[in-house]
């Protein structure tokens, strides 16, 4: 795959992007730098501040905000303090999935880093009307995670802590419309009409 | 009470300034370009014709930055003569030469150009965020190339 554009990187920044642009990221240092530096928390100037009394214009707004706050408030409620929901950073009609990370008590949105023995890993998944929901360890074919998820709304998966293996964990989401065969899962990230993937390469740290 | 326009800001304000010092450099201009786009964001929202607000802001930011490399060429008035030649040879599309050619490409040319040269899109990402085809962008990119050539020594 040749350098994507900003364009595309930022597309994955917000939360959707191709597979192979997971991989790319993963793999290129100045790709995930532009990534990490999109998600930088930037001051709000008075200018912006004053918009807080005010509401967008467009209809659809609050109808996609709102499933952020709901997302927040679970996460707290069960030691997740997450900012801020896939459903909020997807492009729009898009499934997307993005990683959080949670590493001496504090959650952020996984940008790429390395992870180490101890930290948490969780999903977040946007459905898009994808009804069914399974996550996979490519290397073994072995089903993590599967059910039946509301296919209109967020989803958190069930948190993850990783021990002391060297090797990179290689997670794959796939988003179907009905339960796949087993066997089929365990292709891994092959998507087609009715199956969405995506693919999570997370490095381990040095030893 | 959650602030929806904070949670707008921080997801999308860091790639529209960034995609602004593309265009502008790294000075106060970019960032009040990027701003007064996130504002008019907010306020009107996207139209339903847009596939998405990431192809919107890339569509007005890329519209307000030519505007301002129109003004700023207006105001500094950039020596004539050729650019050097390692300018064109590498395919890159530098500032200078943007605020060159302000005053002889169109609008359409120059925001075509932006997006394939400095925000490195395909003709079909150029294609999705202006509303054309690509074969409208291919042609508006080769009238920017050929004024550029008539810059070369």
């Amino acid at each position: 795959m040749s350098h994507p554009s900003f364009y595309a990187l930022d597309a994955y920044a917000l939360g959707g992007g191709a597979p192979e642009l997971r991989h790319h990221v993963a793999a290129c240092p100045q790709g995930s730098a532009h990534v990490r530096a999109m998600q930088l928390s930037l001051p709000m100037p008075p200018a912006v501040q004053s918009l807080r009394s005010s509401r967008p214009r467009t209809s659809g707004w609050l109808t996609r905000w709102a499933p952020a706050f709901a997302i927040a408030l679970v996460a707290v409620v069960s030691g997740w303090a997450l900012t801020r929901s896939v459903d909020a950073l997807r492009a729009k009609g898009m499934p997307a999935a993005v990683v959080w990370l949670k590493r001496e008590g504090v959650a952020s949105l996984w940008n790429g880093q390395r992870v180490r023995a101890g930290d948490e890993i969780r999903l977040e998944v946007a459905p898009s009307g994808l009804g069914h929901l399974a996550v996979i360890d490519e290397p073994t074919g072995r089903v993590l995670y599967e059910a039946q998820v509301p296919s209109r709304e967020p989803t958190l998966t069930p948190a993850w802590k990783l021990d002391d293996a060297a090797t990179a964990e290689r997670l794959c989401v796939v988003l179907s419309s009905a339960a796949p065969d087993v066997s089929t899962l365990r292709c891994g990230c092959t998507p087609s009409v009715d199956r969405w993937c995506a693919r999570f390469v997370l490095e381990r740290e040095p030893r | 009470m959650p602030r929806d326009v904070d949670i707008a800001w921080q997801r999308f304000f860091p790639l529209v300034r960034e995609k602004c010092r593309r265009v502008l450099g790294d000075g106060d201009e970019a960032n009040d370009v990027a701003q007064d786009t996130f504002i008019r964001f907010w306020s009107t929202g996207v139209p339903s014709t847009q596939r998405s607000e990431l192809a919107w802001l890339y569509r007005t930011a890329t519209h307000a930055c030519v505007d301002r490399l129109r003004q700023r060429a207006m105001r500094e008035r950039p020596v004539p003569g050729a650019l050097e030649t390692n300018e064109l040879e590498a395919g890159a599309v530098s500032r200078q030469l943007l605020t060159r050619l302000v005053d002889r490409a169109s609008a359409d040319e120059l925001e075509a150009a932006v997006l394939a040269r400095l925000d490195g899109m395909t003709h079909a990402e150029a294609a999705e965020v202006l509303g054309v085809s690509e074969r409208t962008v291919r042609r508006l990119i080769s009238r920017f190339d050929t004024l550029a050539k008539e810059l070369a020594p």
